[in-house]
């Protein structure tokens, strides 16, 4: 897995000219690459990136990280990232210094992994978790990554491993609205994760809090916002703009990995205060077994969203406004709600075929509650380098 | 008869695998550190960082071709190479850990040991000599 090397790339390494400056920094390059195909199995349905063609972009990716251990317990380590799904163009998704203040205290700056869920720090290395992918019902937050510092602990209690985390930075990224792309920032973002770990037993808990500001071009949601303004309801336009409202994110995790039985899940609630945002309700539960090289499993997801009716109410308790966009304001919300609820049913398996790949294939079928119902099949090679 | 064959020649397979099956945990001369079973898991697995003694741990590793390697994974780490190499991957690409150093061959791990008296690896036992201290062995 580990690969020193006498000489890198021209983008890796003007990258990392800052830490190539020292001569006896000793450079470590590792990787991970995932080529992954699916497809939907009926004409007309869309799911999780997939449509009714054998697509082999949506979650193929290959990245290269570079460390540079610089004595001392100081480090710096970039991950450069090329996805398909963006036309394999390269980013960075992780660029951090690292300081070890003790054995048991390391403290991180720079471009970080936004610690919301279990699997979060390593998203993408498929070949260190079972599944294709992990439970996009509770991993969909549209935010992996933030800028900004990070102190990790690790200590013993009892019969415990226990890693304390505490996260401080902000995040940006462009999402789709309706449709529309919009800039989106979470700012004076704080968090607190917590796990212990006992041999065969994980329990997780994490909290999060930041600000929120959407900056949408979507024509109709602007229209519908300025014809509040011009009656009056700017207290009503408030609720539904996204514009530094208060977020957090709360969620709990549990593992149980004993006699090659592997059974997890994750309860998530993300909520956006006075927006047009719906609280979200995310959970999953998945079973797997291990009989030596192949480890099949099976994963339920449920997606339980709470449409935020606020906007809507004051709306109509002003009086001035006409039914019609009364009715668009409904819909909209509601859609917040309508759009995402249902439940995913997923089974499959990982097949190590070799000491450093894996081959997985896996069905998941999406029932939704107000869409349309969808099946995916989709399989992948995960590898370590 | 080129049936008794192969089953003679799977039995030899069998018994030759077990008989260079034990592995030796060795540390330096100098270490009088108690180090469990679980010590060891730990130290190579990163969880620990110490000895008992308080001084700084250095597991040292033999690289993955190396077949001693696959025998102290199952019997002193519990884990297969590829749930190891899951495992690790996990750290390392999240600034959470590093894997132990890697070196080519028992002769070098002891070496090694016996010139720093942090480090702790392990070897096929018929390689051991009055160089290192063996702590433990695995069968």
């Amino acid at each position: 897995m580990r690969y020193k090397l006498g000489f890198c790339t021209s983008a890796v390494c003007s990258a990392l000219y800052f830490t190539s400056i020292s001569a006896f920094a000793d450079i470590n390059f590792n990787g991970f690459a995932r080529i992954a195909a699916g497809t939907t199995l009926e004409s007309n349905e869309a799911v999780m990136g997939y449509k009714d063609s054998l697509d082999f972009k949506n979650e193929s990716l290959f990245a290269l990280q570079a460390s540079a251990n610089l004595d001392d317990g100081l480090s710096a380590t970039a991950q450069f990232m090329s996805r398909g799904r963006d036309d394999f163009e390269v980013d960075v998704e992780w660029a951090y210094l690292s300081y070890e203040l003790t054995d048991s205290t390391r403290i991180n700056a720079g471009r970080l992994r936004l610690p919301f869920f279990r699997y979060s720090d390593f998203l993408d290395v498929g070949y260190a978790y079972t599944w294709v992918r992990p439970p996009q019902a509770v991993y969909d937050l549209p935010y992996s990554s933030y800028d900004g510092l990070s102190i990790l602990h690790s200590t013993t209690l009892g019969d415990f491993d226990i890693e304390v985390q505490g996260t401080l930075g902000t995040a940006s990224e462009e999402i789709e609205v309706e449709g529309t792309p919009a800039n989106t920032e979470l700012d004076d973002l704080y968090g607190l994760n917590l796990s212990a770990t006992y041999d065969w037993l994980y329990l997780r808990a994490v909290y999060m809090i930041g600000q929120a500001s959407f900056d949408i071009s979507n024509p109709q949601l602007n229209q519908l916002l300025q014809a509040l303004m011009l009656t009056g309801n700017s207290n009503a336009a408030e609720q539904i703009k996204v514009d530094s409202d208060s977020s957090s994110f709360a969620g709990i995790g549990f593992g149980v990995d004993k006699s090659d039985w592997i059974f997890q899940g994750e309860i998530t609630q993300t909520k956006v205060d006075d927006s047009f945002i719906a609280d979200r309700y995310r959970s999953y539960v998945s079973l797997a077994h291990r009989f030596d090289v192949l480890t099949p499993y099976i994963t339920y997801q449920k997606i339980d969203d709470k449409a935020n009716p606020t906007g809507y109410n004051l709306a109509v308790e002003s009086g001035v406004l006409p039914a019609d966009v009364l009715a668009g304001i409904k819909t909209f919300l509601q859609s917040q709600e309508q759009d995402a609820e249902g439940e995913y049913y997923s089974i499959g398996t990982r097949y190590d075929f070799h000491p450093s790949a894996s081959f997985k294939a896996d069905l998941t079928i999406w029932n939704g509650e107000y869409t349309q119902d969808a099946q995916v099949i989709s399989f992948a090679v995960d590898m370590v380098f | 008869m080129s049936k008794i064959f192969k089953v003679f020649l799977l039995i030899s397979v069998f018994i030759c695998s077990q008989s260079f099956a034990e592995i030796a945990v060795v540390v330096h001369p100098s270490n009088t550190a108690e180090i469990s079973a679980d010590d060891i898991e730990r130290i190579f697995l990163g969880k620990k960082k110490t000895f008992s003694s308080g001084e700084t741990a250095v597991p040292i590793n033999l690289n993955e071709s190396n077949s001693t390697r696959d025998g102290f994974n199952e019997k002193a780490l519990n884990k297969s190479s590829s749930q190891l190499k899951a495992y690790w991957s996990k750290l390392v690409f999240t600034g959470k850990g590093t894997p132990p150093k890697e070196v080519d061959s028992a002769q070098e791990v002891i070496k090694l040991v016996s010139s720093n008296p942090n480090m702790i690896g392990y070897v096929d036992s018929s390689n051991i000599d009055s160089s290192v201290k063996v702590i433990t062995k695995f069968e």
